[in-house]
C-alpha cells in the first residue's frame, strides 16, 4: 500500500512538471477596437510647441523675399527657405532680369601691343546684350591694317585698312553674384575679306651675281576662324567696367593663294601663334530699374 | 532670441564675402593683365626666325645605280654653266652625300656641270664632264613673315649627259624653300659602262 501510494505520487509530480512543459503553447490576444484616428498625432502636444504659420507677421522686401517679422522685438528676418536660399528651399535659376544690360567697349589691346613693337592691327569694338546676367551674345567688328618692312627681311607687306566680324557668346560663371564682376568664357566665330601686297621684294643670288626686284600681285583673301576666349570684367566706376580676355585662335577655312599665304590677317592676327588677347574698356547701360542687393541669410 | 536674431542678421552681398572677392578679382585682373602685357612684349620681341631656306635652293643627293645607295663623293668638283669667275659650288677634295643647286631665277633653264677629279681611273679630264640641264618656270612667292619672299620653281624637264650619271630623278618637282631631297642622280659605279650620248627626260 505504501508502495503504491508511492508510485501515484511520483506520477502526479511527472505530470505536474513535465506535461505542462510539452504541451506549452503561446497565446497572443488581439487588440480589438483599436482607434486608428491616434496614430500620427502627438497626443502630448501642448500649446506653443509648433509654429503656427497662419499666426507669424511675413512681408515681402523690393526684391520680393519672404521677410518674417518678430513682433515681439521688430527684428526684421528673410524665410531663407521660402527665399531659396538653404538647401532644401528651391533655389531660383537666375536672380537677374532676362534683359539685364546692354554693353559696348572698345579693345585697347592692338593699339597698345604696336605701341610695344607689333606691327599689325588698329581698333576694335564690341556690343554685348546681356541676358539674366549669364548669356551674352557678343558682336566684334574692328579694323586691322599693316604697313610693315621688317629690318632683316627683303619686302614690304601691306594690308589696307579692312573690317573685321566676330560674333559668339560669353558665358558669366557668376550669373548669381554682383553683377559689377564677370568671369565668363565664349567662343567666337570671325571672319575677313582683305586684300594684301608684297611689294619691293629684292631677291639677288650671290653665286649667279644676279639680283632682281619685283612686286606680288594683289591678292584677295577670305578667311574663317574660331576663337575660345576667357576672362574676367570688373566695375572700375559708375558704368565703366575694364576686362580682358585670352583667346585660343584656330583657322577654319582660307581662300587658296597662288602666290603663298598672307601672315597677317585682320582680326585673327599673325598666322603664326594660336594664342592672342584683348584688354578693353566697356560702357555698360542697363535695362532694367536696379532692384535691392540681393539679400543672404 | 535677441541673440539668435543677430546671429541670422541679413547681411548685404558687396559688404563682406563679396569685398573680399572683388579685391581678388581685382589682383587677378590686374596681374593677369601685366602678365599678358609682358606676353606681349615678348612675342614682338622673340620671332622664331625662318626655319626653313630663306630662297628656292633644290637639294640634290647622290646615288649609286646599282645599289641604290646614297654615295659619298670626294673628288667630284660641281658648278653652274657661266657662272660667274668659274666659281665651284662642290669643291673637289670636299666630301658630300648632296649638294644645293641654285637656280638663275631671270631664266628658264640652269646647267651644272660635274667634273670627276679622279685621275687614276683617267677621268680627271673635262672632256668626261657630265652635265645636268633644268627647264623650269618660276614664279614669285611669299613664304611667311620670317622666311620673306623669293622665287619658287617647276622643273619641267631635265636633260643630263651619261658619261658617269646613269639617271637623274626628280622626287619633287616644286622646288620652294622647304629643306628636303628633290633630285637624285644615280652614278654609275661599273667602269665597265661609258656611254657618251646625252639623254632626256620629260617630267
Amino acid at each position: 500500500m505504501r508502495l503504491t501510494a508511492y508510485i501515484i505520487s511520483v506520477c502526479l509530480l511527472f505530470v505536474c512538471t513535465v506535461v505542462p512543459q510539452l504541451s506549452a503553447q503561446r497565446r497572443i490576444n488581439p487588440v480589438q477596437g483599436a482607434s486608428k484616428e491616434l496614430q500620427g498625432k502627438n497626443e502630448r502636444r501642448q500649446e506653443g510647441d509648433t509654429i503656427d504659420m497662419s499666426k507669424i507677421k511675413q512681408i515681402q522686401d523690393a526684391a520680393g523675399n519672404v521677410v518674417l517679422v518678430d513682433t515681439v522685438s521688430g527684428t526684421e528676418l528673410p524665410d531663407s527657405v521660402a527665399n531659396g536660399l538653404v538647401p532644401g528651399g528651391e533655389v531660383p535659376k537666375m536672380l537677374q532680369p532676362l534683359f539685364h544690360s546692354v554693353s559696348v567697349s572698345v579693345d585697347v589691346w592692338d593699339p597698345l601691343m604696336r605701341a610695344f613693337g607689333q606691327h599689325y592691327g588698329l581698333v576694335e569694338f564690341a556690343g554685348e546684350l546681356n541676358l539674366h546676367n549669364r548669356y551674352i551674345p557678343v558682336v566684334e567688328v574692328g579694323l586691322g591694317q599693316t604697313d610693315y618692312t621688317p629690318e632683316d627681311n627683303n619686302y614690304t607687306y601691306r594690308v589696307p585698312v579692312t573690317p573685321y566680324f566676330r560674333i559668339g557668346c560669353n558665358y558669366n560663371f557668376l550669373y548669381n553674384s554682383n553683377p559689377d564682376y564677370l568671369v565668363m568664357a565664349g567662343v567666337r566665330f570671325g571672319f575677313t575679306r582683305f586684300s594684301y601686297e608684297v611689294n619691293n621684294v629684292k631677291v639677288n643670288s650671290d653665286y649667279w651675281g644676279e639680283s632682281t626686284e619685283f612686286n606680288l600681285p594683289r591678292q584677295a583673301c577670305s578667311f574663317s576662324y574660331i576663337q575660345l576666349a576667357f576672362g574676367l570684367r570688373i566695375k572700375v566706376f559708375g558704368p565703366v567696367s575694364m576686362g580682358w580676355y585670352f583667346r585660343y585662335k584656330a583657322k577654319l577655312h582660307e581662300s587658296r593663294d597662288n602666290y603663298g599665304k598672307p601672315w597677317y590677317i585682320p582680326g585673327y592676327g599673325s598666322r603664326k601663334g594660336a594664342i592672342t588677347g584683348s584688354f578693353y574698356v566697356a560702357y555698360t547701360i542697363p535695362l532694367h530699374k536696379k532692384d535691392a542687393e540681393p539679400v543672404v541669410d | 532670441m535677441l541673440d539668435l536674431l543677430e546671429r541670422y542678421k541679413p547681411r548685404r552681398v558687396p559688404e563682406a564675402g563679396a569685398g573680399r572677392r572683388s579685391v581678388f578679382l581685382h589682383r587677378i585682373l590686374w596681374g593677369v593683365a601685366c602678365a599678358a602685357v609682358m606676353c606681349g612684349i615678348l612675342q614682338g620681341c622673340n620671332t622664331d626666325g625662318c626655319t626653313d631656306n630663306r630662297s628656292a635652293l633644290p637639294l640634290m643627293a647622290f646615288y649609286s645605280s646599282t645599289t641604290d645607295a646614297p654615295m659619298m663623293l670626294d673628288s667630284i668638283g660641281i658648278g653652274g654653266v657661266d657662272a660667274p669667275r668659274d666659281s665651284l659650288l662642290v669643291y673637289p677634295g670636299e666630301s658630300t652625300l648632296s649638294a644645293y643647286l641654285p637656280f638663275r631665277f631671270e631664266k628658264n633653264s640652269t646647267s651644272f656641270f660635274f667634273h670627276y677629279a679622279y685621275p687614276q681611273q683617267g677621268l680627271d679630264d673635262p672632256r668626261f664632264n657630265d652635265t645636268i640641264t633644268f627647264h623650269y618656270a618660276s614664279e614669285p612667292y611669299f613664304a611667311s613673315e620670317e622666311c620673306g619672299a623669293f622665287y619658287v620653281y617647276t622643273i619641267k624637264k631635265v636633260d643630263y649627259t651619261r658619261h658617269l650619271i646613269d639617271s637623274v630623278a626628280v622626287t619633287d618637282s616644286v622646288v620652294t624653300n622647304v629643306e628636303m631631297e628633290r633630285i637624285r642622280v644615280y652614278f654609275r659605279t661599273s667602269e665597265a659602262e661609258g656611254q657618251i650620248a646625252g639623254k632626256g627626260v620629260d617630267l
